[in-house]
C-alpha cells in the first residue's frame, strides 16, 4: 500500500512538472520560514533545562502598582522579602538570594578586565545545578570574600595561571579570593554571570556605601532576585497568598517611592522564565514570548498560503484525477484508502519541499544572523538530531493539513459518476471553494505589502525628521569610566575638533535619567527626565534659548547650583512665560536647590515614539558618561584616527566606542527592533505575493487548458486576441479585485495599529494603502495575462486538429 | 449465481418519471456466458452497473450468492463485489502512472494480500496472458489490444467468480477484438461466469445466452 502510494505520488510529481514546481517552491519557501522558527523556538526553550527538580523552582517577581493607576512587573524583588520567607514560612525547601550590584573591573596585578556577575550564597549552588570544576560547592561562598569564576572569566583575568586562592580586586568592592571555578556550561541559562561573589560581603559594602541600601530596604525592589525551591506537595496558589500576606504586613506603614502605591509579589516558574513575558530588570537574553508569537503568526500565515495553493491546485486538477479515483474504487479501493493515498501524496510533496526548504534555510540563517534581534539575544541556530526530527514532523503535519481538504473531496467521488464523465454538475461548487481560497491569498498579500509600505515610509520619516537640534558633525564617544577632563585636554588639540562637551546619556536614544522635581520644598514632586551635561554639550546641539542663558563655564564640580529646563517644563512648575522662570529656585531629588538660568525651546530628546515631555539639563560632572565632539565638516575620519591612538594610550582596557550622533539616533530605532520588523515583513510579503501569484498562475494555466477548445472555436468564429484574453482573464481579475478590496480596510487598520507606537508619525492615508493594493493587483495581473495572452495568440486550428 | 427480481431504476425529469430499467427479471447460473445487447440508451450499461453494484436501483430485489444486495449497506456491498466481481471497461481505464505490473497488482493491494503472495499471483497472470515482457511498460506505451489484455488480467487477478465487461472490444480493431473474445471463451470454459455488453452480433455469439434490452426492459 505504502509503496503504491509512494510510486504513484512520485510519478505524479514528475508527470506534472509545472504543477509540482509551483507546489514545491511555494511550500519550500514558506517552510523555510517555519524551519527557522523551529530553530529559534528550540533555542529559546533550551534555557535552564539542566536543573534538578526545575518544576519546583520559582522566582518571586514584583508587581509595582503605580500611583497613576498603572503597574509594572519586575523580575526582581526586595532582599528582606527573601529573609521573611526564610524566617516565617515553611513552604520553601531552599531560598536563593541574589544581589545584582556586582559590576565593574576586576583587577589582578596589571590586568584590568570588565566583568559582570552577582552576589549569592551557597544555596545558589544547591538549587541550580551549575557544576564546579574546582572548589567545594558547600563551602565556596561561606566566607565573605569567596568568589567563583566561570572558566572564561578565569581565563580573561588569570590567563593560564591556576586561579584558585588568588586575590582579585574589584573597583569599589574590595578584594575577593577565588575559591572555585565553574565547569564550562554548554547549556543556556537566564542567570547571566561571569563571576559570583559571596553574599556575605554585602553588609560591609552597604555600610561603606559601595552598593545601594539593600539588606533591610523593602523599597529596593530593583537590585535583588529571590528564587525559592518549594517543598514537594506545596501549592503555588497558597504560596502566592502567603506572599500577599507579607506584602500587606510590610508595606502598610511604610513610605513608598513617590510613583508607587503598593507592591504585589508572585511566583514565576523557572520553566516559564525563558521564554517568558517582558519584565523589567530581567536577567539573561531570552526573546519575549510576544516576539515568538509574532514570528509564529507570520510563518503560519505564509504556510497557510502555500497550503492553500496546494489545496487549490489539487482540487483544480480533480477533473484529471477523477478517472483514476473511479478506477481505483472499482478495483476495490475504499474511500478511506483513497483518502490515505492523497494524504500520502501531499505528505510526500511536503517532504520533497522540506529538502528544498532546508537549502533555503541555510541562506536564511546567514541573513538572519545580520538582524539586530538575533545578535542581541545571541540566538543559537545550530541544528541537532532533535531539530531534524522536528523538521520532519513539521513537514509531515504540513502535508497532512494541506492534503486534508483535497483528500476528503476527491475520495468522495462516486466511481459510476466519474467514469461516465458526469462531473460537470459539481463544477460550480468546486469553483466557488477555489475562488474563495484565491481571494484569501490575495487579501493576505495585499495586507503584507501595504504594511511594508507603512513601516518603510514611517522609517524614512523618522530618519529624516528634524529633531530641533544640530545632530550633524557631532561624534558621540563613550567615556567608559575615564577621566573626562584629561581626555578633553588631549583631544582638544586635535585638528578639526571644534568643541568637546560631556553628558550623562546619548541624546535621542531610549536612555536617560529621571528624577523628582518640585517648585517649593513642600510641594508634591513630579517626575521629569534630565540630562547631566556641561555647557559645551548644550552649545554643540545649538539649542535656542527662549529665555536666559547656558550654564556658566565656572560652575563647581561638587555642588549643583544651576538648571536649564525646556519650555514644556514651564507648565509643570506653573510658570506662565519663560522669562518668569529665569532666576526661580526649584528642587531636584527632593532637596537639591537649583536656580533656573535658562529655558530652551522644545526639541526631541527621545525617539519619536514619545511626545516631547518636560526636560532639565543639570551640571553634574560625576554623571558624565559620554563625550560629544563637535568637529569641522569632513574631518571625521581624521578625528577618529587621532581619537583611536589617544584612546589606546589613555585606556588600554576598554574598547573605544564611538558613533556619529545622527547615527546613534537612527540606531535607536534599530535596537528597538523596528528595522528588524521591516526586514522580516519585507521578506514575508515577498514570499506571500510570490506564492499567491504562483497559485494564480497554476489556476489560470489549468483553466486555460480546459477551455482551449472553446477558445479555438471562438477564434475561428472571429474573436480577436483582445476578446479572448479578456474572456479568459475576467473571472480571475475579479478575484484579485475582491482580494484587494477586502485587503484595503484590513491594511488600514493594521497600519494604524503599528503607527500607534509612535507619537510622531506619517498619516496612514488611503493613497499609501492603495499603492500596496495596486502593486498586488499588478503582480497578480501579470500572472494571469502571461497565460491568457499566450492562449489567445495560439493557432486555433492546431488545437482543434489535435482533438 | 445471481438473481434480479422486478428491478426498476428511474429518474425524474419535470413531473415525468423516466425509466432506465423497467421490471427486470434475470437469473444467472454459475458458468454462464451472457451477452447483453440492445440499441444505445436501452439500459445495457445501467444493468451491468447494477449487477456490478456500482449503481443502485429504486425498486426490486437483487440476490447475489445468497446475499440480498438490496438490503446491504454500501460498505458491505463493496466488500462483496471486491471479492467476487471483476470489471473490464471499453476505455480500458488503466492507471496511467502505474506500470502493467502495478496495474494488475492494484486490486490485490486493496484486498490486503501480502506482498510475496501478490508477486506470485501477478507473475502467474503475466505468464498466462503472455505479457511478461511488457510488465514494466506504462499503459501509454501499449497498443489498445494490449491495454485491454492488461485490463482483463487486472479484472481476473483476484479470482472473481463473475466478470463484467462493458463493450470490451468497442475501442479495438476486429483482430484485437477477436483475441479478447477468444480469451473470454477460455475463461468461461475455466468456470468464470461472464456478462458482457456488446453491440456486435459476432461477439454476442461467443456467449451461451443473449439478452436483448429495449427501453430498459428485457425483450422476450
Amino acid at each position: 500500500m505504502l509503496k503504491n502510494i509512494l510510486l504513484t505520488s512520485i510519478r505524479n510529481i514528475f508527470r506534472n512538472p509545472l504543477f509540482s514546481f509551483i507546489n514545491v517552491f511555494g511550500l519550500a519557501v514558506s517552510m523555510s520560514l517555519g524551519l527557522l522558527i523551529i530553530l529559534i523556538i528550540k533555542d529559546q526553550y533550551s534555557f535552564d533545562n539542566f536543573h534538578k527538580d526545575s518544576d519546583r523552582i520559582f522566582r518571586v517577581n514584583t508587581k509595582a502598582l503605580r500611583t497613576d493607576g498603572g503597574s509594572e512587573n519586575y523580575a526582581s524583588a526586595p532582599f528582606p522579602l527573601g529573609i521573611s520567607i526564610k524566617d516565617g514560612y515553611s513552604f520553601a525547601e531552599n531560598i536563593v538570594l541574589i544581589n545584582n550590584q556586582l559590576n565593574g573591573d576586576a583587577v589582578y596585578r596589571n590586568v584590568i578586565v570588565p566583568v559582570h556577575g552577582f552576589f549569592a550564597d551557597s544555596s545558589f549552588l544547591k538549587v541550580f545545578n551549575f557544576k564546579l570544576e574546582k572548589g567545594n560547592p558547600s563551602t565556596v561562598l561561606n566566607d565573605p570574600d569567596g568568589l567563583i569564576l566561570t572558566t572564561d572569566a578565569a581565563k580573561k583575568i588569570f590567563g593560564n595561571e591556576d586561579p584558585m586562592g588568588k586575590v582579585v580586586k574589584f573597583d569599589g568592592y574590595g578584594e575577593f579570593t577565588v575559591k572555585g571555578v565553574f565547569e564550562k556550561l554548554s547549556a543556556k541559562t537566564h542567570l547571566d554571570f561571569e563571576i559570583i561573589a559571596s553574599l556575605g560581603a554585602l553588609p560591609l559594602l552597604e555600610k561603606q556605601g559601595a552598593i545601594k541600601q539593600t539588606l533591610n530596604n523593602w523599597n529596593n525592589y530593583y537590585s535583588n532576585y529571590v528564587y525559592i525551591k518549594i517543598k514537594k506537595g506545596e501549592n503555588e496558589k497558597e504560596i502566592n497568598a502567603a506572599l500577599a500576606q507579607i506584602s500587606r504586613k510590610h508595606y502598610a506603614e511604610r513610605k513608598l517611592e513617590t510613583r508607587d502605591k503598593g507592591y504585589e509579589f508572585y511566583l514565576h516558574s523557572l520553566k516559564k522564565i525563558s521564554p517568558g513575558p517582558i519584565l523589567s530588570n530581567s536577567m539573561g537574553k531570552a526573546l519575549p514570548v510576544v516576539i515568538l508569537l509574532f514570528l509564529g503568526i507570520l510563518a503560519f500565515t505564509i504556510l497557510l498560503m502555500a497550503g492553500l495553493n496546494y489545496t487549490n491546485l489539487m482540487i483544480a486538477k480533480s477533473l484529471k484525477r477523477s478517472r483514476e479515483i473511479g478506477v481505483r474504487k472499482v478495483l476495490g479501493a475504499t474511500r478511506w484508502q483513497i483518502f490515505l493515498q492523497f494524504i500520502g501524496e501531499s505528505v510526500i510533496f511536503a517532504l520533497v519541499s522540506l529538502a528544498a526548504s532546508y537549502l533555503i534555510l541555510q541562506f536564511l540563517k546567514t541573513a538572519l544572523l545580520q538582524l539586530h534581534l538575533v545578535q542581541e539575544f545571541s540566538i543559537d541556530l545550530t541544528e541537532d538530531k532533535w531539530v531534524y526530527i522536528y523538521f520532519i514532523l513539521f513537514a509531515i503535519s504540513i502535508g497532512i493539513f494541506a492534503g486534508l481538504l483535497p483528500a476528503g473531496y476527491l475520495s468522495g467521488f462516486k466511481p459510476i459518476v466519474v467514469l461516465k464523465n458526469m462531473m460537470s454538475k459539481k463544477g460550480s461548487e468546486r469553483q466557488l471553494l477555489r475562488k474563495g481560497l484565491m481571494v484569501v491569498q490575495f487579501t493576505i498579500s495585499m495586507v503584507f505589502i501595504a504594511t511594508v509600505f507603512v513601516i518603510f515610509f514611517q522609517m524614512r520619516y523618522l530618519m529624516q525628521v528634524d529633531y530641533g537640534i544640530n545632530d550633524k558633525n557631532i561624534l558621540n564617544v563613550n567615556l567608559s569610566g575615564n577621566d573626562y577632563k584629561k581626555l578633553s585636554v588631549e583631544l582638544g588639540s586635535v585638528a578639526g575638533v571644534q568643541q568637546i562637551g560631556f553628558v550623562s546619556h546619548r541624546l535621542g536614544t531610549f536612555q536617560d535619567y529621571s528624577d523628582n522635581y518640585k517648585l517649593k520644598i513642600s510641594d508634591a514632586p513630579f517626575v521629569m527626565r534630565d540630562f547631566r551635561a556641561d555647557p559645551n554639550f548644550i552649545s554643540n546641539l545649538k539649542l535656542r534659548f527662549a529665555a536666559g542663558r547656558n550654564f556658566a563655564t565656572d560652575l563647581p564640580d561638587d555642588r549643583e547650583t544651576e538648571v536649564i529646563i525646556n519650555e514644556k517644563a514651564l507648565g509643570y512648575f506653573n510658570f506662565k512665560t519663560a522669562d518668569e522662570a529665569i532666576g526661580q529656585q526649584i528642587y531636584a531629588s527632593d532637596s537639591i536647590a537649583l536656580s533656573i538660568v535658562g529655558v530652551v525651546n522644545d526639541f526631541h530628546f527621545r525617539p519619536m515614539n514619545y511626545e516631547i515631555g518636560p526636560l532639565a539639563f543639570r551640571y553634574r560632572p560625576a554623571d558624565f558618561q559620554h563625550m560629544s565632539i563637535a568637529f569641522e565638516p569632513g574631518s571625521n575620519d581624521k578625528i577618529i584616527k587621532a581619537l583611536s591612538s589617544i584612546w589606546k594610550k589613555a585606556d588600554p582596557v576598554h574598547q573605544l566606542e564611538y558613533n556619529l550622533m545622527r547615527q546613534d539616533i537612527d540606531d535607536a530605532y534599530e535596537s528597538s527592533g523596528f528595522t528588524d520588523i521591516l526586514k522580516i515583513m519585507e521578506y514575508v510579503s515577498f514570499l506571500s505575493i510570490i506564492i499567491a501569484c504562483l497559485g494564480m498562475l497554476g489556476m489560470v494555466m489549468y483553466n486555460t487548458q480546459l477551455r482551449i477548445k472553446e477558445v479555438s472555436i471562438r477564434k475561428v468564429m472571429g474573436a480577436g486576441v483582445k476578446d479572448v484574453t479578456l474572456l479568459l482573464s475576467r473571472s480571475f481579475i475579479w478575484l484579485i479585485g475582491i482580494g484587494v478590496a477586502i485587503g484595503i480596510p484590513l491594511s488600514y487598520l493594521l497600519g494604524n495599529l503599528i503607527l500607534q507606537n509612535f507619537a510622531y508619525k506619517i498619516s496612514c492615508g488611503i493613497w499609501l494603502i492603495s499603492a500596496g493594493g495596486v502593486i498586488t493587483a499588478l503582480l497578480g495581473l501579470i500572472a494571469i495575462c502571461s497565460q491568457t495572452i499566450k492562449a489567445a495568440l495560439a493557432n486555433p486550428v492546431k488545437n482543434l486538429r489535435t482533438e | 449465481m445471481l438473481e434480479l427480481k422486478g428491478i426498476f431504476k428511474w429518474y425524474h425529469s419535470g413531473n415525468n418519471r423516466t425509466f432506465l430499467l423497467k421490471n427486470i427479471d434475470l437469473s444467472v447460473k454459475v458458468g454462464e456466458f451472457i451477452s447483453v445487447m440492445g440499441p444505445s440508451g436501452s439500459g445495457k450499461s445501467t444493468l451491468l452497473n447494477v449487477i456490478g453494484m456500482l449503481d443502485t436501483f429504486d425498486q426490486g430485489e437483487y440476490h447475489f450468492l445468497n446475499e440480498s444486495v438490496h438490503k446491504l449497506k454500501e460498505k458491505q456491498r463493496s466488500i462483496l463485489y471486491k471479492q467476487y466481481i471483476g470489471f473490464v471497461f471499453q476505455a480500458y481505464h488503466l492507471l496511467d502512472e502505474l506500470t502493467v505490473y502495478e496495474n494488475i497488482e492494484t486490486p490485490l493491494i486493496y484486498q490486503d494480500i501480502k506482498s510475496s503472495e501478490r508477486q506470485a499471483m501477478v507473475a502467474d497472470m503475466l505468464d498466462r496472458f503472455r505479457i511478461v515482457g511488457k510488465k514494466d511498460l506504462f499503459p501509454a506505451q501499449l497498443s489498445g489490444g494490449q491495454q485491454q489484455l492488461v485490463g482483463v488480467a487486472r479484472a481476473l487477478i483476484a479470482n472473481p467468480k463473475l466478470l463484467l465487461a462493458d463493450e470490451p472490444t468497442g475501442n479495438l480493431n476486429s483482430k484485437q477484438g477477436e483475441e479478447i473474445m477468444e480469451l473470454f471463451k477460455e475463461l468461461n470454459n475455466d468456470g468464470v461466469t461472464i456478462i458482457q455488453v456488446t453491440h456486435s452480433e459476432k461477439n454476442a455469439a461467443y456467449g451461451s445466452r443473449i439478452i436483448n434490452l429495449l427501453d430498459g426492459s428485457i425483450e422476450h
